[in-house]
C-alpha cells in the first residue's frame, strides 16, 4: 500500500487515511485543487480570476439582465481624452459660456483677473545671471533614460491603457480598476473543518481542562489526626495542674505561710486605719464577672477592714454588671458585719458614659447619680432625708477615701487620670486606693512610685489580698484559695522547668554521635 | 439550702463542665455555654440600661419633672433618636451629629487626662528620682535610690529607642549614631522582655485563681451531692 507522510509530524501513513494516525493532523486538504475548475475560472479585464459560483444557474433572470447591461457598459470601446473633453464641453455648453453651476459674479471676477494677468509680461532673462546649465549625463545613464521614455513599446502600451469613464478620475488613462477588485465580493476561503492538534497540544488541553474544572470543586481539607501530640500535651498539662489543685482542696495539708509585708499594701492599710469614725468611702466595682474570683479574694480583706472601721460605703460602677457584683460582694460579707442598704452603704448603680463619665463625679454627684439601684432618691426628697452614706457629699473630693476594684488597665488609668487630680487638689486627706488584678501591677505601680503619689496604696491580686489579710489577722478570708493557689503555681513552675530542660536537652540527645558520623562518613 | 440554690448550683456545675470541655477542642457543649453567657449578659445589660439610665434619667424627668428637667431631658432624647437613624443608610447622615458629639467629648477627656494625669506626672517622677534630698519608703539609702533612678532612666530611654523605626542603606560599617541606636535597641529589648514576662506572670496568676475558685466549687458541689448519697 502506498504511504503518505504527515505534513506536521512527518511520519508515514497509509495514503487512504484522512488524518495522521499519530498527531491527528489532516493529511489531505479538504478542498483539493481541481485543474478543470481552475481552468474554467473567468478572468476579468484586470486579469484577476473570478471564481465561478456554484449557484450561478440559480440566478434569477432580472439579475442576469442587470449583469448583462453592466457587462455591456464595461465592454464599451475606450475613448480618447479628446473625445471625453468634447463630451464635457457638450455637457457644459460652449467653451466661452459660463460653466454650469458657477454664479455669474464669480465668473466675471475670474475673467477680469485673467485679463489682468494677461497684461503682465514675463521679465526677460537677465544676461548677467544665466540659468543653470543642464548637466551632462553619462552615456550609460542616457541610454537607460532612452530605454525608459523612448521605447516605442511603452508609448503603445500607454495608448492601450483604458481611460476612466466615470467618477472623479474620469478622463484619466491608466487608472487601476479598483471597482473590479473591491466591489466584487469573493466568498470566504474554505478552511479545513478539523483542527490540527498535536499530541502535545492534546496533553496541554487536558491539563487546562482539569485545572479549570478543579477551580469549581471544593477541595477536601487534609484529614487531621483526631488525637495529635498537641492534644496529648495540652491534656497532660491540664491534668497535672488540675489534679494538684484538687488534691490540695480535698486533702489540705500544712497551711502555707501568707506573703510577707508589702509596702503598697501596708500603705493602703494605713489609709484605712486613719479613717475617721463614720468616714465616707466611695468604692467602685469596675471589673467583669470573669475576674470576680481574683478580685473578690483580693478585696475581701480590704472591704472587711473598711467595715470593721465602720465606714459608710457608696458603691458605684462604670460597667453595667458592676452593681450586681457589688451587691453580691456585700452579701457575702453580710453575715459578719450586718451592713444594711441605705444605712451603712448605698449602691448608686451604673454610671453611664464609660470612663468619660468619671468627670461627672468631680462635678455634681447628686445630678450624675440621683437614684440608688433600688430606684430610691439617694440624695433625699421631700419625704425622705439624704441617706447617711451620702450626707455632706457633693462630689468625689468630699470622700475620705476612694477605693477602686478594677481589672482593666484602661479603666484603672482613667480613674487615676480623671479623678485623682481632683481628689488631691480638693482635700488634703483624700486618697485613691486600688485593688487590682495581678496582671495590672506593672501598669499601676509607676503611679504609686511617682512623687507625689497618684495612687496612694494598692493591693494586687490574691498575693496582695493575702498580705493585707495577714496585716489585719484575718487570714481565713483568703486561706481557702491561698494554699491551692500556691500548689498551682508550684506545678506551673515545675512544668516550665521540665519543658525547658527537655527543650534544651532534646537536640543534644538526638544529635548523632561522633562515632556514628565517622562510620557514615 | 433552697431549691433555687440547688438549681443554681447544678446549673453552675453543668456550665463549668461545658466550658472545661474546651480541653478536648472546640465542641458544641462549649459553644452552647458561651452563647448562653453572651445572651444572658446582653439581656442583663439591656435591663440595667433601661432601669438605671433610660427610666430615671429621661422618662421620669419628661413625665414628672420640672420645666428645666424636661428641657434637659429633651436633648439626650433628641440625640438618641438621631443616633437611631444610623440604622437607615438613607438617614445615616443625621446620626453623625450625636456620634461627633460622643467622639469629641471622649477624645477631649481622654487626651486631657493622659497628658495631665499620666504624661507630665510620670516624666516628673522619672526626673525626681535623682533628687536625693527626697527619700522614698523602700530605698531610703541614697545609693540605692540613685541606682534605682539610673535603671528607670536607662529602661525608659532604651525602650523608647527600641521603638525608633528608621530605614536606610545597610552599611557594612555603620556610623557611630547607628551603632549607638542599635545598642539602645538591644538593651530596650531586654527591658521589654522583662515587662512582658511580668505581665504574663500576672495573667497566669489571675487565671490560676479563677481555676482554683472553679475547682473548689466543683469539689464542694460534689461533696454536697455525693456525701448525702453515700451516707444514705
Amino acid at each position: 500500500m502506498a504511504e503518505i507522510n504527515c505534513p506536521l509530524c512527518g511520519k508515514a501513513n497509509p495514503d487512504d487515511f484522512e488524518v495522521c494516525q499519530y498527531c491527528q493532523a489532516r493529511l489531505k486538504p479538504l478542498l483539493a485543487p481541481d485543474s478543470a475548475e481552475e481552468n474554467s475560472l473567468p478572468q476579468d479585464e484586470t486579469g484577476v480570476e473570478e471564481p465561478t459560483s456554484p449557484a450561478a444557474a440559480e440566478i434569477p433572470e432580472w439579475l442576469q439582465e442587470l449583469r448583462q447591461d453592466e457587462d455591456s457598459l464595461e465592454l464599451e470601446p475606450e475613448r480618447s481624452s479628446d473625445e471625453l473633453a468634447a463630451d464635457i464641453s457638450e455637457a457644459t455648453g460652449d467653451a466661452g459660456s459660463i460653466p454650469t453651476g458657477t454664479p455669474d459674479w464669480i465668473y466675471e471676477v475670474e475673467q477680469e483677473t485673467q485679463r489682468d494677468f494677461d497684461h503682465i509680461e514675463p521679465p526677460p532673462p537677465s544676461p548677467a545671471e544665466p540659468g543653470p546649465e543642464p548637466a551632462a549625463l553619462p552615456d550609460w545613464l542616457e541610454s537607460i533614460r532612452l530605454g525608459l521614455h523612448g521605447t516605442p513599446g511603452l508609448a503603445s502600451s500607454q495608448a492601450t491603457e483604458p481611460v476612466e469613464s466615470t467618477g472623479p478620475l474620469a478622463g484619466l488613462r491608466g487608472v487601476l480598476a479598483a471597482d473590479a477588485l473591491i466591489s466584487r465580493s469573493r466568498g470566504p476561503a474554505t478552511r479545513p473543518a478539523k483542527l490540527r492538534v498535536s499530541a502535545n497540544q492534546l496533553v496541554h488541553i487536558d491539563l487546562l481542562r482539569e485545572l479549570v474544572e478543579s477551580e469549581g470543586k471544593s477541595q477536601p481539607l487534609p484529614q487531621k489526626p483526631s488525637i495529635s501530640s498537641e492534644h496529648i500535651l495540652r491534656w497532660g498539662i491540664a491534668l497535672a495542674v488540675c489534679l494538684a489543685v484538687v488534691w490540695s482542696i480535698i486533702f489540705p495539708g500544712q497551711p502555707a505561710a501568707l506573703p510577707a509585708f508589702q509596702e503598697e499594701t501596708a500603705e493602703l492599710n494605713r489609709l484605712i486605719e486613719q479613717l475617721p469614725d463614720g468616714g465616707q468611702v466611695l468604692v467602685a466595682f469596675d471589673y467583669e464577672p470573669g475576674e470576680f474570683a481574683e478580685l473578690d479574694a483580693a478585696a475581701s480583706a480590704v472591704i472587711d477592714h473598711l467595715m470593721i472601721q465602720g465606714a459608710y460605703l457608696t458603691l458605684v460602677s462604670t460597667t453595667p454588671l458592676g452593681p450586681v457584683l457589688a451587691e453580691r460582694f456585700i452579701e457575702e460579707l453580710q453575715p459578719v458585719h450586718h451592713y444594711t442598704a441605705g444605712v451603712q452603704y448605698v449602691n448608686l448603680g451604673y454610671i453611664p458614659g464609660g470612663t468619660a463619665s468619671l468627670v461627672m463625679l468631680t462635678g455634681n454627684m447628686p445630678r450624675a447619680l440621683p437614684y440608688t439601684i433600688e430606684g430610691l432618691a439617694a440624695w433625699g426628697s421631700e419625704s425622705q432625708p439624704v441617706l447617711p452614706p451620702l450626707q455632706g457629699i457633693q462630689n468625689v473630693g468630699d470622700y475620705d477615701l476612694v477605693m477602686v476594684l478594677v481589672d482593666d488597665p484602661d479603666v484603672a488609668r482613667a480613674w487615676v487620670e480623671q479623678v485623682e487630680p481632683f481628689i488631691s487638689s480638693s482635700s488634703p486627706q483624700g486618697s485613691l486606693g486600688m485593688v487590682i488584678s495581678a496582671q495590672l501591677e506593672p501598669i499601676i505601680r509607676p503611679y504609686y512610685d511617682a512623687n507625689p503619689r497618684q495612687v496612694h496604696g494598692f493591693v494586687a491580686g490574691l498575693r496582695g489580698g493575702a498580705s493585707y489579710a495577714r496585716l489585719n489577722g484575718r487570714e481565713e478570708l483568703v486561706r481557702s484559695y491561698w494554699d491551692s493557689f500556691g500548689v498551682g503555681l508550684f506545678m506551673a513552675v515545675l512544668l516550665m522547668l521540665v519543658a525547658g530542660l527537655m527543650y534544651s536537652t532534646y537536640p543534644l540527645l538526638t544529635r548523632p554521635s561522633k562515632s556514628d558520623s565517622e562510620v557514615k562518613g | 439550702m433552697s431549691n433555687l440554690d440547688i438549681f443554681g448550683a447544678i446549673l453552675g456545675f453543668a456550665l463549668t463542665l461545658m466550658v472545661f470541655s474546651y480541653l478536648i477542642g472546640d465542641n458544641p457543649l462549649f459553644r452552647v455555654a458561651i452563647h448562653i453567657f453572651i445572651g444572658v449578659t446582653a439581656g442583663f445589660v439591656c435591663i440595667i440600661v433601661i432601669n438605671n439610665v433610660l427610666l430615671p434619667r429621661m422618662i421620669v424627668p419628661l413625665i414628672s419633672g420640672s420645666m428645666e428637667e424636661r428641657l434637659l431631658a429633651i436633648i439626650p432624647m433628641l440625640l438618641g433618636w438621631l443616633l437611631l437613624t444610623k440604622i437607615s443608610p438613607r438617614l445615616a447622615t443625621f446620626g453623625n451629629i450625636p456620634v461627633a458629639f460622643l467622639v469629641g467629648v471622649a477624645a477631649a477627656v481622654a487626651i486631657g487626662g493622659a497628658v495631665l494625669g499620666t504624661l507630665f506626672p510620670q516624666i516628673n517622677a522619672t526626673i525626681a528620682i535623682f533628687d536625693l534630698t527626697t527619700s522614698r519608703g523602700f530605698d531610703t539609702n541614697k545609693g540605692l535610690q540613685l541606682v534605682n533612678g539610673i535603671i528607670i532612666l536607662v529602661g525608659t530611654v532604651t525602650t523608647l529607642a527600641y521603638f525608633h523605626f528608621g530605614t536606610g542603606p545597610q552599611q557594612a560599617n555603620p556610623t557611630g549614631l547607628q551603632s549607638l541606636l542599635r545598642g539602645f535597641n538591644q538593651v530596650g529589648q531586654v527591658f521589654i522582655a522583662i515587662t512582658f514576662g511580668f505581665l504574663f506572670a500576672g495573667v497566669y496568676s489571675a487565671a490560676m485563681v479563677a481555676l482554683v475558685e472553679r475547682l473548689s466549687f466543683i469539689v464542694d458541689f460534689l461533696k454536697s451531692v455525693l456525701l448525702p448519697l453515700l451516707s444514705s
